[in-house]
C-alpha cells in the first residue's frame, strides 16, 4: 500500500521543533514580510523562484537545512566554478539542447510541491512529499569535480545528503540490484519533452548498481552554493555521482525504483553504441566523438584555454575503483 | 554595391568576435560565456556554413538582379566561407585540440564528423587556392568542374554537422533540406538547359 502523507497536517505536527522555531526567527528576521513576497535571499537567483508567490514551506525548510548545513572549508569552496557559470552553462534537456536554455526555460518551473514515488523491491514503498523525504536528515556540503561528456568539467560546491542514508529509509530488500530514477515528465513545464528532432526518450532515465548508489560518493543535491538548488540545476532534488559523466546525474527526481534487472537508461536507449551503462569518467575509452583523454576546466578564457588530463573514475579512484575490479571496462563503458 | 561595401558586410562576423576579444582584454571580463573554446568553433562553424549556402544561392538570386556584379560577389562569399572555415579550424586546433596536432591526428583517425570536416576543408582550401583570375583562366575547363565540387563540400559538411549533433538534430534536417532545395533548383536549370540545347545539336 503506497503511503500517502497528508499535507493538511498542523505545521507543528509535521515539522520538527528546531525546524519550527528556527523558522519563526527566520520569520522575526525579516520583520515577517518573508510570506507576503518571495525574498530573493531564499532563492538562489532570480531564476529559480517558483511561480508560487510566496516563499513556500518547502522551500523555507529548504533555506533553514541548508544554512545549518555541515559546511565545507572556504579556502576549497574558492576554487570552485564561480556561480554564474555553474548556474547558466549547463544540459538540462528538457529545457532545450543549448547551454543558456535551461535557465531561460526553467524559470517558471514549478518545484512546490514535490512528490517523490517509490516503488518497486522494498519494503517503505509509497509516495512522499519532499519535505517528509529531507525533514529527519542533516545537510552537508560537498565538493565534487563534474566531468561531462563533452570534455568539458567544472567544480561545484552541492548541498544535500549522501544517496545511502535516503535509500537506507525504504527498506530494500536483498534482491533490489539496481535503483532506477526518473526525472518529471511534463511537456507543458518542459519544453524540450516535446521537440519534433529529439533522440531521446522522455522521461529521463538513469540507474545504479546497488553498491554504486551506496558508495559514500553518491549524493542527493538539494542546494549548490549554499543555496537552494537553481531550476536549472535540477531543483529540487538531484542525483550527484561524480566519478561518472554529468548525465548519469539525474535532475529533478520524482520516482525512485529498485530493481532486479539492469534498467535500460534513456542515453543507452537513443545510443547504445555511445553510451553505456556505466559510464565511468574514463579518459582511456573515447566516445565516438569526443576523446575522454583531456577536458576543459571551466570556465576557461580566450586567452587561456584551460585544458587539462582527464584522471581515471574523475579522480576518485581510491572511493569507486573497488566497485569495478575484475571488469573489462573497455566493454562496460 | 561596391566590392569594398561587400567584403565589410562580410567581415561582421568576425569583427563581432574580434570587439569581443578586445574587450575581454580591456575590462578583463569574459564576454564568450563559460566555454569560450567551444562557442568559437560552433560560431565559426556556423557562420562558415552559413556563407556556403549564401554562395550556393547568389548564382540564381543573380539573375533577376542584373546589377550585382555575381561573379565577382560570389567570389568574395566563397572566400568567406573559407575564411570562417579557417577561423573554425583554428580554434578547433586551439580551444579543443589544445593545439597538439597529435590529438587533431588522432581525432582524424577515430571520429569520423573530424574525417569529413577536414576533407570540406580541404576542398575549400583547393577552390580558395584557384580563385584567382589568372589561375582561373590557366585551368580552364577543368576550374568549371573543379569548383563544382562546392556541392561536394555543402555533403560534407552537413554529414559533419549530422554526426556532431547530440541530441536535437534540427540543425541538421535544416541544413539537409536546404541543401535538397538548392541542388534541386540547380539540377531543374540544368535539365531545361539541356532540353533547350538538343534541337541546336540535332540541326
Ligand atoms: C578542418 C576540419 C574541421 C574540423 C576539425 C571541424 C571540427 C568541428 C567540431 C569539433 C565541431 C563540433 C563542435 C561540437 O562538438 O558541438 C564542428 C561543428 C561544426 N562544424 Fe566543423 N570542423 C571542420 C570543418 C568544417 C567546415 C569546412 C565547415 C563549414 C564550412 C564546418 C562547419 C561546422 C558546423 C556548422 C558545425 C556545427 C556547429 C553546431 O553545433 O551548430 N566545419 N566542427
Amino acid at each position: 500500500m503506497p503511503k500517502k502523507l497528508s499535507r493538511n497536517t498542523h505545521e507543528n505536527e509535521v515539522t520538527d521543533e528546531s525546524v519550527y522555531l528556527s523558522r519563526r526567527s527566520l520569520l522575526k528576521g525579516f520583520g515577517g514580510s518573508i510570506l507576503g513576497y518571495h525574498s530573493p535571499l531564499l532563492y538562489s537567483d532570480k531564476s529559480s523562484s517558483t511561480g508560487n508567490e510566496f516563499g513556500s514551506e518547502l522551500h523555507q525548510m529548504l533555506f533553514q537545512k541548508i544554512k545549518s548545513r555541515l559546511k565545507e572549508d572556504a579556502i576549497k569552496l574558492a576554487e570552485s566554478t564561480p556561480f554564474n557559470y555553474a548556474s547558466s552553462y549547463n544540459n538540462f534537456y528538457e529545457f532545450g539542447s543549448g547551454k543558456s536554455d535551461p535557465k531561460k526555460n526553467a524559470k517558471k518551473f514549478i518545484t512546490d510541491p514535490w512528490e517523490v514515488s517509490v516503488q518497486g523491491e522494498c519494503d517503505g514503498a509509497g509516495t512522499y512529499h519532499l519535505e517528509d523525504l529531507v525533514r529527519p536528515h542533516l545537510l552537508e556540503e560537498r565538493i565534487y569535480r563534474l566531468r561531462c561528456v563533452e570534455a568539458w568539467s567544472m567544480v561545484i560546491p552541492w548541498v544535500g545528503l549522501p544517496l545511502l542514508s535516503l535509500l537506507k529509509r525504504f527498506k530494500p530488500r536483498s534482491n533490489a540490484k539496481y535503483v532506477k530514477f526518473e526525472t518529471l515528465y511534463d511537456p507543458i513545464q518542459m519544453p524540450g519533452q516535446k521537440s519534433l528532432f529529439s533522440a531521446i526518450e522522455y522521461p529521463y532515465v538513469e540507474a545504479l548498481r546497488m553498491d554504486e548508489a551506496t558508495n559514500e560518493l553518491s549524493f542527493l543535491a538539494l542546494g549548490m552554493y549554499g543555496k537552494i538548488l537553481p531550476n536549472q540545476n535540477g531543483a529540487p532534488i538531484r542525483l550527484v555521482v561524480p566519478w561518472k559523466y554529468g548525465f548519469k546525474s539525474i535532475k529533478s527526481i520524482v520516482k525512485i525504483e529498485f530493481v532486479e534487472e539492469r534498467p535500460v537508461t534513456t542515453w543507452m536507449k537513443s545510443n547504445p553504441r555511445e553510451y553505456g551503462f556505466y559510464s565511468n569518467v574514463n579518459p582511456s575509452v573515447d566516445h565516438p566523438r569526443w576523446s575522454q583523454a583531456t577536458e576543459r576546466r571551466l570556465p576557461s578564457s580566450i586567452f587561456s584555454p584551460n585544458i587539462r588530463p582527464t584522471e581515471m573514475f574523475n579522480g576518485y579512484g581510491d572511493e569507486v575503483a573497488y566497485l569495478y575490479r575484475g571488469m573489462d571496462l573497455k566493454k562496460f563503458y | 554595391m561596391p566590392t569594398f561595401a561587400f567584403l565589410s558586410v562580410c567581415a561582421v562576423p568576425f569583427l563581432w568576435v574580434f570587439l569581443r576579444a578586445i574587450c575581454t582584454l580591456i575590462f578583463d571580463k569574459n564576454y564568450f560565456g563559460a566555454d569560450p573554446g567551444m562557442e568559437l568553433v560552433t560560431f565559426f562553424g556556423q557562420v562558415a556554413i552559413v556563407f556556403l549556402f549564401m554562395t550556393l544561392s547568389f548564382s540564381h538570386l543573380g539573375r533577376p538582379l542584373k546589377t550585382l556584379r555575381v561573379p565577382r560577389m560570389r567570389r568574395i562569399l566563397g572566400l568567406s566561407v573559407f575564411f570562417y572555415a579557417t577561423l573554425h579550424f583554428a580554434s578547433y586546433l586551439i580551444f579543443l585540440a589544445g593545439f597538439e596536432f597529435e590529438k587533431y591526428y588522432y581525432d582524424l583517425v577515430t571520429k569520423n564528423r573530424i574525417i569529413l570536416g577536414s576533407f570540406a576543408y580541404f576542398f575549400l582550401f583547393l577552390l580558395a587556392a584557384t580563385s584567382i583570375d589568372s589561375v582561373a583562366r590557366n585551368l580552364g575547363i577543368a576550374w568549371v568542374y573543379l569548383h563544382r565540387s562546392v556541392y561536394l563540400i555543402a555533403g560534407l559538411v552537413v554529414f559533419h554537422v549530422f554526426l556532431s549533433a547530440k541530441e536535437n538534430f534540427s540543425f541538421s534536417v535544416f541544413l539537409f533540406c536546404g541543401c535538397l532545395a538548392l541542388l534541386g533548383v540547380r539540377l531543374s536549370k540544368a535539365w531545361r538547359r539541356s532540353k533547350l540545347r538538343t534541337p541546336i545539336f540535332k540541326a
